[in-house]
């Protein structure tokens, strides 16, 4: 009985495949890469793309990055089962904390269209919060050297795993698409504390409006984190009874240095417009979060681009500004310079979690056959107040205010 | 001697000058496209023609920078930009590209849904069914 039940289910899932006419199941393999190399003008601080990365790009290029913050080689595998069934797996090559397979893992989801207006996908998705981050992996799509990082620093999981709905409507000469989504993702990451890992449910939604030559999009994300930032030695500090009986007060703190069980909410819109010589980016976007390890954040972007033939040149300006709620620190009840010492470093650790940080890049892509295009950019940085949160922190000297990162590096897709 | 120059020229640039037409099956009832209905199915934008079916583009390897520059004034690369960000996000799939022109009509008269380009020379109206026509300028 169970071996007839496991056939008839095995039927029921392959019919498609089974009912489909000759040309399926119809298949395709493509992909895309990058490669460059990114220099910087300190040793003080790692530039990373987000804190996926475990290496950073520095000026003398010991920490390991350089060469592997840009560089990356994807690969997709397409099936069409039917007209209205379909798969994708694609799988990405790159430095990314974690089990390299399973986190390099992008897409893999089937996709059923039961009308032509309507997607309805299962599996593992992009995680589509911003006007390119299902994309952003894929240079030759862009014309920078990679998303402005003041902005994209901000959201690091790439993937979750759910399902999404969209549905098209066709309204005066372009269409809005409205897609929700809801999923869990698990995502490695990496921080000055070292690895850890972030689990969390999420659900949101997304509208797109396109017409000839524009793109609108606004977004609503929701995420609830399950799991825990490893920052047992300041958690151990704020729980310490003998710390609480000279300042009192302090384990009401621990909320603020944990990440368990707490929310953030995403709010973004972007634009985009190409007429085939001007090309225009810009997004803004508001992070709200419960907790001072990650804070509020406020960041938007704007980079304008010119054609000349197979030439772009462009500009970028950034920023990312933390507007957290300063967490008071209880004051020691007997002065004692230790004490103190402990009190300014509390402060430390929970007041200088978001970025006060402003870029502007100039850069150039060269289309030279239709699948490669040659790139440069450099970025100049600014901080104000520690802003560097989107950073890694390689050593105790002085943050310095002003980082210049200059990249060169080539884009395909075969 | 002169007669075969100029009919060697003629021929050579008659190819050169030829149209692309898009074609669909016979079974394919739907009227005549517009070249915005065009356009929006080759650049993922529409997936369904007119009568509401699936439409299953085919792409030309040898035509397709004529045929995009002509939909779109963009550049192949422009292109190939765009459509690496629609499928490579896992949200469209791109138009399959076939080598031949005997290959792209074969697909198309297998079935009803598929449209395609060719060279309007290689068209017989008895096998497909011409839907647009581009004109060389």
């Amino acid at each position: 009985m169970t071996k007839k039940l496991s056939l008839l289910l095995i039927v029921f899932f392959l019919s498609p495949i089974i009912q489909a006419d000759d040309q399926y199941p119809d298949w395709s393999v493509s992909g895309f890469g990058s490669f460059g190399y990114v220099g910087t003008d300190t040793n003080s601080l790692g530039f990373i793309r987000n804190r996926t990365q475990t290496k950073s790009a520095t000026k003398s290029g010991e920490s390991g990055g350089g060469v592997t913050t840009d560089s990356r080689l994807g690969i997709q595998l397409d099936v069409d089962f039917s007209d209205s069934l379909h798969t994708t797996v694609q799988w990405i090559a790159r430095d990314q904390a974690g089990d390299f397979f399973e986190q390099n893992l992008e897409l893999a989801f089937i996709s059923w269209r039961p009308a032509y207006d309507l997607d309805i996908r299962a599996g593992r998705l992009a995680l589509d919060t911003f006007l390119i981050s299902d994309t952003r992996n894929v240079g030759f799509s862009y014309p920078w050297m990679r998303p402005p990082s003041d902005f994209y620093s901000k959201i690091p999981v790439y993937h979750f795993d759910g399902a999404d709905i969209a549905k098209q409507f066709s309204i005066d000469s372009g269409y809005l698409t409205v897609k929700v989504f809801a999923g869990y993702a698990m995502s490695d990451l990496f921080g000055d504390v070292g690895m850890f890992d972030m689990e969390m449910p999420l659900t949101g939604i997304s509208l797109v409006y396109e017409t000839d030559n524009w793109l609108m999009k606004a977004v609503y994300n929701f995420q609830h984190i399950d799991t825990e930032i490893p920052n047992e030695s300041l958690l151990g500090v704020i729980n310490n009874p003998q710390f609480n009986a000279v300042m009192p007060g302090l384990s009401a703190l621990a909320s603020d240095a944990s990440l368990k069980d707490t929310n953030l909410h995403y709010m973004s819109l972007g634009t985009r417009y190409d007429d085939a010589v001007w090309l225009m980016h810009a997004e803004i976007s508001y992070l709200e979060s419960e907790t001072a390890v990650v804070g509020d954040v406020l960041s938007g972007y704007m980079s304008i681009g010119r054609r000349f033939s197979d030439f772009t040149l462009y500009s970028v300006y950034g920023i990312a500004h933390g507007i957290n709620k300063h967490v008071d620190i209880p004051t020691p009840i007997v002065s004692d310079s230790r004490l103190l010492g402990l009190q300014s470093s509390l402060d430390l650790a929970i007041n200088n979690n978001t970025p006060k940080q402003q870029s502007f890049s100039v850069g150039a892509r060269w289309d030279v056959y239709p699948k490669i295009a040659l790139k440069t950019q450099w970025v100049h940085y600014w901080f104000e107040d520690n802003g560097s949160a989107y950073w890694l922190h390689l050593d105790d000297a002085t943050e310095p205010s002003q980082v210049n990162v200059w990249s060169v590096g080539v884009d395909f897709i075969f | 001697m002169k007669f075969i120059t100029l009919s060697l020229l003629l021929l050579f640039t008659s190819s050169l000058l030829a149209d692309i037409v898009v074609i669909g099956n016979l079974q394919n009832s739907n009227p005549m496209m517009s070249a915005r209905a065009v356009q929006e199915i080759y650049m993922g934008r529409k997936r369904a023609l007119a009568d509401g079916n699936i439409a299953q583009p085919i792409g030309h390897r040898d035509l397709r920078e004529a045929f995009y520059t002509y939909l779109t004034t963009r550049p192949i690369a422009q292109i190939n930009a765009y459509w690496a960000r629609l499928k490579f996000s896992g949200h469209r799939t791109q138009p399959e590209i076939l080598s031949g022109t005997a290959e792209v009509i074969s697909k198309v008269k297998a079935n009803k849904n598929v449209i395609a380009y060719i060279n309007d020379q290689h068209v017989n109206e008895s096998e497909v069914r011409i839907l647009f026509v581009i004109k060389d300028k």
